[in-house]
């Protein structure tokens, strides 16, 4: 109490002497907002000393803090006696102290408290500075370790993350997503989600584990995606993770995926129907020629109109078949610019006057691997098409080379004619899809020229835009050997087709067919060749049959029942008869070459057949048959 | 409880009042903040509960001060929870993360509540020339209910200024609400002060009609 300085400050000895020990910053202004208290710590931290401060004014000491937070907190204290609290997370202009710990420099994170007192005199102001900077670095390391592993995975994820709270407000966005939708994290900070993606403009939307949503990203284009959500609490606050997913490619691959099975659905139906119409074309094919061989007159011309009318069905079951991938193919080496110019000279006639028709030179050489009748037919469809696209004329081009792919060749017709639109190139490559008129198309030309694609290994594409014409594209296996062309043509006879029918020894022959119809309607067809038949139902039956008796050839089904298929049968044969000529009849497989190797030479004989195709493939088979070991 | 120049000037000295809150706070922010106070009302604790509304599981948080003094009671200031995130981001900035916005919201908000609530007591006790004194401000987190249970028990028999504020800083709106529950002195010893001050404004507007 006698301490003048004490005195003078009217601030009681004892308390200056406590303060001192405190690990924390006291200050304490009288009315006039002088200091009179300036303890130890604030010494320490601020390099000010206390002869220095005390009796100064706080603003004139330290005129970095004038006019702000601590100095107004000061004022209202002394004036209203109202406390405050000021903490360093808001305010940047407190009290310049530093840590002053020997090691560092840091300048101390304070939280204050600035609350009403008394001093000797009246009226005074205390001001006390807790030092948070352990706090805050402790803070600081437990909230890196807690999102690094969080911001490593975000930060570097190629999908898009968006975090927003429950009014769905974002809160932030990592790079993916700022590449995405082509914003900025900073700007689209306190936007409603709705800005990024609008339909989450109904918030219920908010917490549902999926949302589909089609979503606008950089550049105005569109995307499919889906949005899974992940929700936690901070603090009370419900927010929502948002893990933005581009589903543009899975949907449409699961769209494409969809049609395949489609497709191949309607094949399998197609195919089906079909075998079954071959076999009936057969009978009433066989019949007919029958009656055709022995009434004159009027009835064979009947007869005659029913193997046209046959024919014609064939025509169409093939193509079902085809479209099905399911008809009997013979690869060749078919060379490109020889295939292009028979079909132009084919199909010359077809085309008509106003029709131009044209073919670049085509690489020498060039060869891709495919039935030959089939491709002709393949490409005799395209033109049609372009035809009917362009009733008043145009040109057609007909490219053809090696490539896109290495290893592959493509065969390209293109039209100036009216073109599809997206709808109808959709959907032109289906079965039994037409636009023409009723009778004038079926539907079949484009379906079987992309099942034969695909069948020969290759595939079919299509190009339109409506007014723009149309380029439909073949793409098949190519082939670099030189051999001769279709050297292997002759094996199913098909190279002969024109030839006259050719004279058969009489022979030992065991025809083998399950549906008896058509059984009977092939030995119908033998029946006048002074031939021996003996005719079995499935294979064990035939085998039973040649332990009897010797063949010189078989006609077998290749689709038997009682689990023996034709292949096996006339493998099985062989081994009793190696020089046992094979023909194999065939509804639709279209059969695994290996096995055909098993079966060694054969010819193939389709569904449904005349005579002279019987007797041709017998010709052709009996000529491969193998060499007597002797 | 007010007629209506009454209220006009209860409603008129808090804006005055929170006018210097919106002061405070811009620059303590650095960036212009404006603020009102659309009305006051008294209201029941039930009224006051319902007009705070919302889901009463909506998250708050709510920063309180008790005062004494001629003038006596209870001040709260009231955010829905998910509102004062924002009002902390658009205080200290857009390079905090969302964890580290939540981190510092309670010693944010009871500076910010701080800033306003002083505001408007210092306000009242201008008008009634006198001392306050006020307890360091308190942060309550949770729904209505409960915040109502700590801060206003149902047996106080005061009466409850509300007021719904508003303020925007950096484009961003925020909207909570100033509770005052004043003692029955307090009312009384405001309701004379209203009733000098009215009598001033009167005189002066008769003043000025008869020269
Ligand atoms: N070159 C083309 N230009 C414009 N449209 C075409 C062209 N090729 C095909 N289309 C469209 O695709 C549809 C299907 O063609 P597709 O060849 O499968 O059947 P079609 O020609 O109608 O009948 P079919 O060939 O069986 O006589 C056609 O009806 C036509 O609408
Ligand atoms: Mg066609």
């Amino acid at each position: 109490m006698s301490d003048p300085a004490a005195g003078s400050a009217a601030v009681p000895l004892v308390i200056p002497s406590v303060l001192d020990e405190l690990d924390m910053g006291v200050v304490i202004v009288d009315d006039a907002r002088r200091i009179v208290v300036w303890n130890t710590w604030m010494v320490r931290h601020s390099g000010i000393s206390r002869r220095t401060a005390i009796g100064a004014e706080l603003s004139a000491l330290l005129p970095a803090m004038a006019g702000g937070r601590v100095e107004l907190a000061v004022r209202d204290a002394l004036d209203t006696g109202l406390p405050a609290v000021i903490s360093h997370h808001v305010n940047h202009d407190l009290f310049p102290l530093l840590r002053g710990d020997g090691m560092t420099d840091e300048r101390v994170a304070q939280s204050i408290v600035v609350r009403p007192t008394r001093t000797g005199r009246g009226v005074g102001c205390l001001i006390q500075i807790y030092d948070q900077t352990a706090a805050v670095e402790r803070e600081r390391k437990l909230r890196a370790q807690r999102s690094a592993r969080y911001h490593a995975i975000v930060d570097a994820a190629r999908d898009c993350f968006v975090t927003v709270d429950e009014d769905g407000a974002i809160w932030s966005m990592n790079p993916a997503t700022e590449e995405r939708f082509g914003c900025s994290a900073a700007a689209m900070r306190g936007q409603p989600i709705a800005r990024l993606l609008p339909q989450l403009q109904d918030l219920p939307l908010l917490g549902e584990p999926l949302v589909p949503v089609r979503a606008v990203g950089a550049g105005g284009k569109a995307f499919d995606a889906e949005i899974s959500m992940g929700s936690w609490m901070n603090n009370g606050v419900r927010h929502f993770t948002l893990f933005i997913r581009d589903v543009t490619e899975r949907n449409l691959a699961a769209e494409n995926l969809r049609r395949t099975e489609r497709i191949q659905a309607l094949g399998e139906l197609t195919g089906g129907v079909a075998h079954e119409f071959n076999n009936l074309l057969m009978v009433i094919r066989a019949n007919a020629e029958m009656v055709l061989a022995h009434a004159g007159g009027e009835a064979a011309a009947h007869a005659a109109e029913i193997v046209q009318a046959v024919d014609r069905g064939r025509n169409l079951t093939d193509g079902l078949l085809s479209f099905a991938r399911r008809q009997p193919l013979n690869p060749v080496r078919v060379p490109l610019d020889a295939a292009v110019e028979d079909i132009q000279r084919l199909a010359a006639p077809l085309l008509g006057v106003a029709v131009e028709i044209a073919a670049p030179p085509i690489l020498a050489g060039a060869a891709v691997m495919a039935d030959r009748t089939q491709l002709q037919n393949a490409l005799l469809n395209l033109l049609i098409n372009a035809r009917d696209a362009m009733p008043d004329g145009g040109r057609i081009t007909i490219t053809a080379g090696p490539g896109p792919e290495p290893g592959q060749c493509h065969i390209a017709v293109a039209d100036t004619g009216t073109g599809m639109s997206p709808a109808i190139l959709e959907k032109a490559c289906e079965p039994f899809f037409t636009t023409k008129d009723q009778g004038k198309g079926t539907g079949l030309g484009l379906s079987m020229v992309a099942g034969f694609a695909r069948q020969s290994g290759g595939d079919f594409l299509l190009a339109s835009r409506p007014g723009a014409g149309t380029t439909a594209t073949i793409r098949l296996r190519g082939t670099s050997g030189d051999g001769p062309p279709g050297a292997a043509a002759d094996a199913d006879g098909a190279g002969k087709e024109d030839g006259p029918p050719p004279v058969l020894p009489p022979l030992r022959l065991l025809v083998t067919e399950d549906d008896p119809q058509v059984r009977a309607g092939v030995l119908a067809m033998l029946a006048q060749g002074g031939h021996r038949t003996a005719a079995a139902a499935d294979g064990p039956d035939a085998l039973d049959l040649m332990a009897d008796e010797d063949f010189d050839l078989l006609v077998t089904d290749i689709m038997l029942p009682r689990g023996m298929n034709g292949v096996a049968l006339a493998c099985e044969a062989r081994r009793m008869f190696p020089r046992l000529a094979v023909v194999l009849m065939s509804g639709y497989h279209g059969f695994d070459p290996a096995l055909l190797e098993a079966v060694g030479p054969a010819a193939i004989l389709r569904k449904p057949f005349t005579r002279t195709d019987l007797e041709r493939a017998m010709a052709a088979a009996l000529r491969q048959r193998p060499r007597s070991p002797a | 409880m007010f007629d209506a120049l009454e209220q006009d000037a209860v409603t008129e000295l808090l804006n005055v009042a929170v006018s210097r809150s919106a002061a405070a706070l811009s620059r303590m922010v650095g960036k212009p903040v404006a603020m009102s106070v659309p009305n006051v009302r008294i209201l029941s604790r039930a009224e006051a509960l319902n007009a705070i509304g919302g889901n009463r599981n909506t998250p708050l948080i709510a920063v309180g001060e008790q005062f004494s003094g001629p003038f006596s009671g209870r001040a709260l200031l009231v955010f829905p929870e998910a509102r004062s995130l924002h009002l902390v981001q658009a205080i200290v900035g857009d390079q905090l993360t969302l964890e580290e916005i939540a981190d510092l919201e309670e010693d944010a908000m009871t500076e910010v509540g701080n800033v306003i609530l002083n505001n408007c007591l210092s306000g009242i006790a201008n008008m009634l020339g006198c001392r306050i004194e006020a307890t360091l401000p308190h942060c309550f987190q949770g729904g209505v209910e409960q915040i109502f249970k700590r801060t206003i028990r149902g047996d106080d028999d005061g009466v409850i200024l509300f007021m719904s504020i508003d303020f925007s800083i950096r484009d961003r709106d925020i909207g909570g609400f100033i509770i005052l529950l004043l003692d029955l002195n307090a009312m009384s010893n405001l309701r004379s002060a209203i009733a000098r001050y009215v009598d001033g404004v009167r005189r002066s507007l008769t003043d000025r009609e008869s020269p």
